[in-house]
């Protein structure tokens, strides 16, 4: 037994495990400590007369996955749209109330759009690479918004790629029009487009739901690995990728945010009976 | 239950029938008209016809002043009327798609597209013509321009709309402008369409006669100047085949096949740079 211990093979695969655990434990959401990067208060949202979100207060913490769930029209990808102010390009779609993010309220008439969405990035629900090559997409905004030389802009966009796992697939060909890879690589060069002009914050409106299952893992896998850098806020439909990937989930219903806590509580003890209803399966 | 299945195959096999006639019937007409143009006209088409100017009755010559005017009025009016018709394109598919002013803009743009072009020319001769006192190749170019503006309003228009939102709100959420988004994203999609729309445009008024009546009139002379009367295709189409003499009607023939062939060859050009760059 002590022979056994003390091979090298064993050793390895002790460290190895117990370095995965501590890796776990790390990964433990630790919300005492995280500083709120979004604060949202009193949010109302109109689309004309329609009335799509009520009264929503909530934070998102920085550098962790909070995730929005609820059913269809339950106002959780409007709350998105508000947080990157996309919604401005329609007429009478009108926000009240305010959305605090690094000490600004954003819903501010005087805010800088252009620089709110480099700050704010989003990834949507179909793949929407633009039609020219996988590095033009990725250094679009670099080349328009910053006095980047070329080779930074090189470096950066290969870092960009990396991270969201899709270098080793592009890499030999960067000029190839970014419609022509698949729906899953095109998500992820959406990801590498966005997390190129470095947001602090990163909003996934479903990004996964027009995606087979062996890209959705590949997706949810780059998430993680994002979360470390960005603060990301994620809707989705999909109650088992809520759980796989987010600290926190928000659950909201008929434009009212319901309930809001550490994901773990949300889906085993939820406090309200709608919650229950809901992530049981009972109503969507 | 089988009489109503049979007389719906019935009517099926009818329908097709008719749809397929009337296909045939429209090409054969088109095949008809090349025909006919490409034996009358390329019976006199030799180098004459390019490098001599129009002549008198019953005397040698070409169409060499006809073809430059043409050329020069409609590359003008071309290059006057494709920036306003792609901007105010643009403008009511994106910038003012949901204003009242575009409702109306759509509305004024959509009658001038069915004016008839006797009354751009009026129209212009009254502006330009009568106030200047003489006429001018450079009013027969505005004229022209006239024609191009709504064509290209309307296609340009409708393919920016075919373009889905969801690129428009994805453009803007890496936090470039509006202007960016539209030249780098929504022009580059919609590109094939614009063009098309460009060509058409290009078509309709390479072969416009009335406009140019009142406006550059016509010149039996070689000319270069834009503050000139000015010769052009379809106009000597009109004079010399309405003429009793045989070689002037043998030119009208030579400059309708001219016409024809040039916008072929365009729209042929157009389609092929189009479609290959769009794949690549």
């Amino acid at each position: 037994m002590t022979d056994l211990l003390t091979t090298d093979a064993t050793r390895a695969k002790i460290e190895a495990l117990s370095a995965r655990a501590a890796a776990d434990f790390a990964d433990e959401p630790i919300m005492e400590t995280a500083t709120p990067r979004i604060e949202i208060r009193g949010l109302n949202f109109h689309y004309g007369k329609h009335q799509a979100l009520k009264n929503v207060s909530l934070d998102f913490p920085e550098k962790q996955v909070t995730a929005i769930i609820g059913p269809s029209g339950c106002g959780k990808s409007t709350l998105l749209r508000v947080l990157n102010r996309i919604y401005d390009l329609y007429p009478g779609h009108a926000a009240t109330g305010s959305v605090t993010i690094d000490g600004t309220n954003i819903l501010d008439p005087k805010t800088d759009l252009n620089r709110l969405r480099t700050k704010v990035g989003m990834v949507f629900q179909k793949p929407t690479p633009f039609p020219m090559s996988i590095y033009d997409n990725v250094a679009f905004a670099l080349r328009l918004n910053t006095n980047m030389s070329k080779a930074d802009i090189d470096n950066r966009v290969t870092a960009s790629l990396q991270k969201a796992a899709l270098w080793d697939e592009v890499k030999d060909k960067l000029t190839a029009s970014g419609l022509s890879l698949s729906g899953g690589q095109q998500q992820r060069l959406c990801i590498a487009r966005t997390i190129a002009t470095e947001p602090d914050v990163i909003l996934f409106d479903e990004p996964a739901s027009a995606l087979d299952p062996i890209s959705t893992k590949r997706v949810e896998e780059t998430i993680m690995e994002l979360r470390k850098d960005f603060t990301i806020v994620i809707v989705t439909h999909n109650m088992q990728q809520a759980q796989r990937i987010s600290a926190r989930t928000a659950f909201m219903y008929l434009g009212e945010l319901v309930e809001y806590g550490d994901t773990k509580q949300i889906f085993e003890r939820p406090h309200k009976e709608r919650t229950r209803d809901y992530v049981c399966g009972r109503f969507g | 239950m089988s009489t109503k299945l049979a007389r719906r195959k019935l009517t099926n096999t009818i329908m097709m029938g008719l749809a397929t006639a009337s296909a045939a019937l429209g090409m054969a007409m088109l095949a008809v008209i090349l025909l006919h143009l490409v034996t009358k006209g390329a019976s006199s088409l030799d180098l004459a016809v390019f490098l001599q100017d129009t002549p008198g009755p019953n005397d040698l010559g070409g169409l060499r002043n006809a073809i430059v005017g043409s050329l020069i009025m409609t590359v003008i009016a071309m290059l006057i009327g494709i920036p306003i018709g792609v901007l105010a394109g643009t403008y009511l598919a994106e910038y003012g798609r949901f204003s009242k002013l575009s409702t109306i803009i759509r509305f004024v743009n959509d009658i001038l597209l069915s004016a008839p072009s006797i009354i751009v020319g009026l129209f212009v001769y009254q502006l330009m013509v009568v106030t200047q006192g003489h006429f001018s190749a450079l009013a027969g170019t505005v004229a022209l321009a006239i024609l191009v503006v709504p064509i290209v309003v309307r296609t340009t228009e409708d393919v920016l709309r075919l373009v889905p939102d969801t690129l428009r709100e994805a453009g803007l959420a890496v936090g470039v402008t509006r202007w960016m988004v539209i030249r780098k994203v929504i022009y580059t999609s919609a590109r094939a369409g614009i063009i098309t729309g460009i060509l058409l445009a290009l078509a309709r008024i390479s072969g416009e006669t009335a406009p140019l009546l009142f406006t550059a009139l016509s010149n039996n002379f070689f000319s270069l100047d834009l503050n000139a009367p000015m010769a052009s295709l379809p106009i000597t189409i009109f004079q010399f085949a309405l003429s009793p003499y045989d070689n002037w009607q043998a030119l009208a023939w030579s400059g309708a096949l001219l016409i024809t062939v040039a916008v072929l060859a365009l729209s042929i050009a157009a389609r092929l740079l189009t479609t290959k760059r769009v794949k690549s």
